[in-house]
């Protein structure tokens, strides 16, 4: 049998105020006053009698006012002063105590005061910046802390701030973000924000040039903007086109990339700085595609004449099968660098093409030798005027841009290379010699002397004086460091040039040759000419004097200086046989090593050859994806994609877009460089 | 009666169905800012902070008879369902992972276990009325030291009324030496809580132990006790549950206040660096 707890009868229960603040103390002991503290937590129970009679207005007596759960009106009734009638109830006064709810609400103030000290406390103590920090950094931002002490400040203008003032700051988000962005692009770009902030590191002028290679969508360029879908649309490119609509599709906006856009710091010291998803890589491209495998274009093919090195395979196909010469005698990969190198001259073609009594260039430049300077036969009245063994009946290429540099002669060599002979040939200098008054030949004459007589001072000078006409004559088109280069490469001849200028200058009577084996230079008195024979491959004057040929065949159309057309034709002829491997009529400067030429001209590509060579007999094949072609302007037929498709295959880490690809069109620890940061891409 | 606990439940599945679909609309909706590559953390950190303040008005809503701003039960549901988003809409800031800086774990797992807090009461709330339900009667808390005291006061009278009447001591052993020290204690709300009343059933037992050894009318008084400790096991339910479940917001309310501060911290913090 259930014994009934409570009487829920209001006439016979007590009122319960769980919602005040104090309780009687005696509650835990089960025997509660019935009236209870007062609101300020004292115990009450002196003060209360049973009841408290009120005064009826109508009869003008006092009533008892008894609660029902205390017995009723009682008989007796009050007395005639108002006052109860019945003796004040026993209870022992008790220390009252808080009610639950009250207790709750002091802990909830104290937790609340006590956050609020706890983080004020932080705030102005020295574990401020460690504690705030949302993490430590990635390791190629660790050298960012001094002395592994946080240094926020590098990076955030509120770093060196206080909590007063990070508040205003907060209000100005936008300027400080802007301080921020300037930090990463100082230390990472070595160009102006612009370009560093526009989509792939290129502003919309380059963008448009190579949107077609890129796809990508612009807002400023209206003929990228339409999506083309290369492959069934699937579910993700369904959730990319409803990302586009559902914010209005972004890339429309001004185009500027933030670096924390896809580099996200803070996220502790194993985690990557970027890692970007296929969808994201399509979300600026107009054309979109499920994967690698799955509608990813195929690879195009290269021409040779891409290629630094013209290097014709197919022509060399019957030697390396005959000396069974593998790919690797040539060509080698290297840790550091994505692309397979090309070995030196010396350790890859010299074993056939060896230069002894016979070199490489067939046989012509071993053999004979290069004319750099040399003096024009000019007859005049008085024969102790010019030397009288001066026979030559054109000038080399050296003498032409030095004298179109001399003040006395720039007029002169103008005019030869201006003019016609009778058979309508330019520049013939014998003609224009003898069409000169015997006036204007001592000047050129003079002009030659002062200009060898100039070239063999001291290093120093002559080296002032030779960078000075150089530039004159050909500043406009050559760089200067070229012809820093070939200034230095022309005086190095030293004491031959300064015999040669006696010579010229009518000083030395002696009919001397004489072959400088170490350095090259030849002293012909036969001929009156100071010439030079290459020693080895990679010679510095010849490697010199193509470069400049190559600058100023790229200003073939802008040159309208007879002079230099001169000595580019002069020197094209001269090293023809050397541009057969090193293309010097495509690019300026001329890359003697494949190393230097990128096969990704934008840069965003990003291939090893270690590793995919590493990873089996088949790929450690070379000729398994390089294979020879029929076509005469390709030694290799393009690289197909199912070369690759086994290991890139769908939903695999190699999948991602840049496993292959690259953001930045640019090397991250060159510009790290800058400011000692070893980065890690 | 039938018909209304049949119209909550189908407003409950109602609601629930609703904080699925919001919940994975939210989840579909911010989880296309990452292929754009914008960044959801702003807009999901506002909407979080007001909702935060939104539910801790719950609490001054209780305490504010005027303006009527809806039904108290209308600010729960709200409470229940708007809570149980921001958790979701918690772990979409987050990015699903946790966080590596000090002030950032700080805030995660205030935030997390006042989510927390806030499930694990709502779990009681919604399992333990049905076990006082089972209990049978209602008591309020406050009164419940009162009863007890009267239990053992009854028991009390009960003894000593056969120790009067009768010599045998069997019941009078038994109370001095176990069934007293049983009602003048506070009750075990941890056991009573995770297992169940077994003390008072293996009393109960005890006493019907007794029975062999009794008279007739001492048999009556020992049933009386055989009553009063299943009324004193009642009372003990009653305390412990109705002490949970006023328990759990000791833990509930405070951090909500202290995730208010971190929270304002927090977006200082953000907007300043």
């Amino acid at each position: 049998m259930k014994i009934p707890i409570q009487n829920i009868d209001f006439r016979k229960s007590t009122y319960e105020r769980p919602n005040q603040k104090w309780v009687c103390g005696w509650v835990s002991e089960g025997k509660p006053c019935p009236h209870g503290p007062n609101g300020k937590g004292k115990c009450a129970i002196e003060d209360h009698s049973t009841c408290t009679p009120y005064k009826d207005q109508t009869t003008g007596r006092f009533c008892c006012n008894r609660p029902t759960v205390f017995g009723g009106e009682c008989e007796e009734g009050p007395r005639p002063d108002g006052s109860c009638c019945r003796p004040k109830a026993v209870y022992y006064p008790c220390q009252p105590r808080l009610s639950l709810r009250a207790k709750r609400y002091r802990i909830t103030w104290f937790v609340f005061i006590l956050m609020f000290v706890i983080m004020t406390v932080l705030l102005a103590s020295s574990v401020k910046w460690s504690f705030f920090s949302p993490g430590p950094l990635n390791p190629a931002h660790a050298a960012l802390n001094n002395n592994s002490q946080l240094n926020c400040a590098t990076c955030h203008v509120a770093g060196d701030m206080s909590l007063a003032q990070w508040i205003p700051l907060a209000f100005k988000q936008t300027e400080h973000q802007q301080e921020t962005r300037t930090q990463c692009i100082s230390c990472h770009f070595d160009k102006d924000e612009v370009t560093a902030l526009s989509p792939h590191n290129m502003t919309s002028l380059v963008k448009v040039e190579t949107d077609e290679t890129l796809g990508l969508k612009d807002a400023s360029n209206k003929q990228g903007n339409e999506v083309q879908d290369l492959t069934p649309e699937s579910n993700a490119m369904t959730f990319l086109k409803a990302s586009d609509w559902l914010h209005n599709e972004p890339w429309k906006q001004p185009t500027k990339m933030d670096c924390v856009n896809c580099h996200k710091e803070h996220h502790g010291h194993n985690s990557a700085a970027l890692s970007m998803t296929n969808l994201q890589c399509q979300s600026c491209h107009t054309e979109r595609f499920n994967g690698f495998v799955d509608g990813h274009p195929e690879f195009g093919g290269k021409s040779s004449a891409d290629q630094a090195l013209l290097f014709n395979h197919k022509g060399h196909k019957k030697y390396f099968e005959e000396k069974q010469l593998p790919c690797l005698q040539c060509h080698a990969s290297q840790d550091s660098s994505p692309k397979m190198s090309l070995l030196s001259f010396e350790q890859s073609c010299q074993g056939c093409h060896h230069q002894g009594s016979t070199d490489h260039h067939d046989d012509g430049l071993k053999k004979d030798t290069l004319a750099v300077f040399d003096l024009p036969y000019i007859s005049f009245d008085d024969e102790d005027a010019w030397p009288e063994y001066a026979v030559a009946s054109e000038l080399s290429a050296v003498m032409i841009a030095l004298l179109a540099g001399h003040e006395a002669s720039q007029d002169y060599v103008h005019t030869i290379y201006l003019s016609e002979d009778d058979d309508g040939a330019e520049g013939d200098l014998e003609y224009w010699l003898d069409e000169q008054e015997e006036e204007d030949k001592l000047a050129f004459a003079s002009a030659i002397k002062d200009i060898m007589a100039s070239m063999s001072q001291p290093k120093a000078n002559a080296l002032k004086t030779t960078q000075t006409l150089l530039t004159r004559s050909m500043g406009d088109y050559v760089p200067k460091s070229v012809i820093e280069d070939l200034s230095e490469t022309l005086v190095s001849s030293g004491a031959l040039l300064s015999i040669f200028s006696q010579y010229v200058g009518g000083d030395f009577e002696a009919d001397i040759n004489y072959e400088d084996s170490f350095s090259g230079w030849i002293l012909n008195s036969e001929e009156f000419s100071l010439n030079y024979r290459a020693i080895l491959h990679g010679d510095p004057l010849l490697a010199s004097l193509m470069q400049t040929s190559a600058f100023l065949n790229q200003h073939t159309d802008d040159i309208d200086q007879p002079e230099i057309i001169a000595i580019a034709d002069s020197l094209n002829d001269t090293f023809k046989s050397c541009s057969a491997c090193h293309n010097s009529e495509v690019r300026a400067p001329i890359n003697w090593s494949s190393d230097t030429i990128s096969r990704d001209p934008m840069g965003f590509g990003r291939f090893s050859h270690e590793t995919h060579v590493s990873t089996g007999e088949k790929l450690a094949q070379c000729t398994h994806c390089h294979i020879q072609s029929d076509d005469k302007n390709h030694d290799f037929s393009a690289i197909e994609k199912s070369n690759c498709t086994s290991c890139h295959a769908p939903k695999t880490q190699l999948d991602q877009c840049t496993t292959c690809h690259q953001y930045h069109n640019f090397n991250f620890s060159i510009m790290s460089s800058k400011v000692g940061i070893k980065a890690t891409q | 009666m039938a018909k209304s606990i049949s119209e909550l439940s189908a407003r409950r599945a109602r609601l629930q169905m609703s904080l699925v679909i919001a919940g994975l609309l939210a989840l579909l909706y911010f989880s296309t800012y990452d292929p754009l590559l914008l960044a959801n953390n702003y807009d999901t950190g506002w909407i979080l902070f007001g909702l935060f303040v939104l539910l801790a008005t719950y609490n001054a809503r209780k305490k504010l008879p005027y303006p009527p701003l809806f039904k108290s039960s209308t600010w729960l549901q709200f409470h229940i369902y708007a809570g149980s988003f921001s958790g979701l809409l918690f772990l979409i800031h987050t990015g699903f992972s946790f966080p590596t800086g000090g002030f950032d774990n700080v805030l995660y797992w205030n935030v997390f276990a006042l989510i927390l807090s806030g499930f694990v009461g709502l779990l009681l709330s919604r399992t333990l009325p049905k076990r006082l339900t089972d209990i049978g009667q209602e008591v309020i808390y406050e009164r419940i030291p009162q009863f007890r005291l009267q239990c053992l006061e009854e028991a009390d009278q009960l003894v000593l009324s056969i120790t009067e009447q009768y010599s045998n001591r069997a019941i009078q052993d038994y109370y001095r030496a176990t069934l007293r020290r049983y009602l003048s204690q506070s009750p075990n709300c941890f056991e009573l809580f995770f297992s169940s009343d077994r003390q008072s059933q293996v009393i109960v037992q005890d006493i019907s132990n007794l029975f062999r050894y009794l008279r007739k009318e001492e048999i009556v008084v020992a049933k009386q006790l055989q009553d009063i400790v299943n009324l004193r096991a009642d009372l003990d339910n009653h305390y412990c549950y109705q002490h949970v479940l006023k328990a759990w917001l000791f833990l509930h309310i405070p951090l909500t206040f202290s995730v208010l501060v971190l929270l304002a911290l927090h977006i200082v913090l953000v907007y300043a660096f």
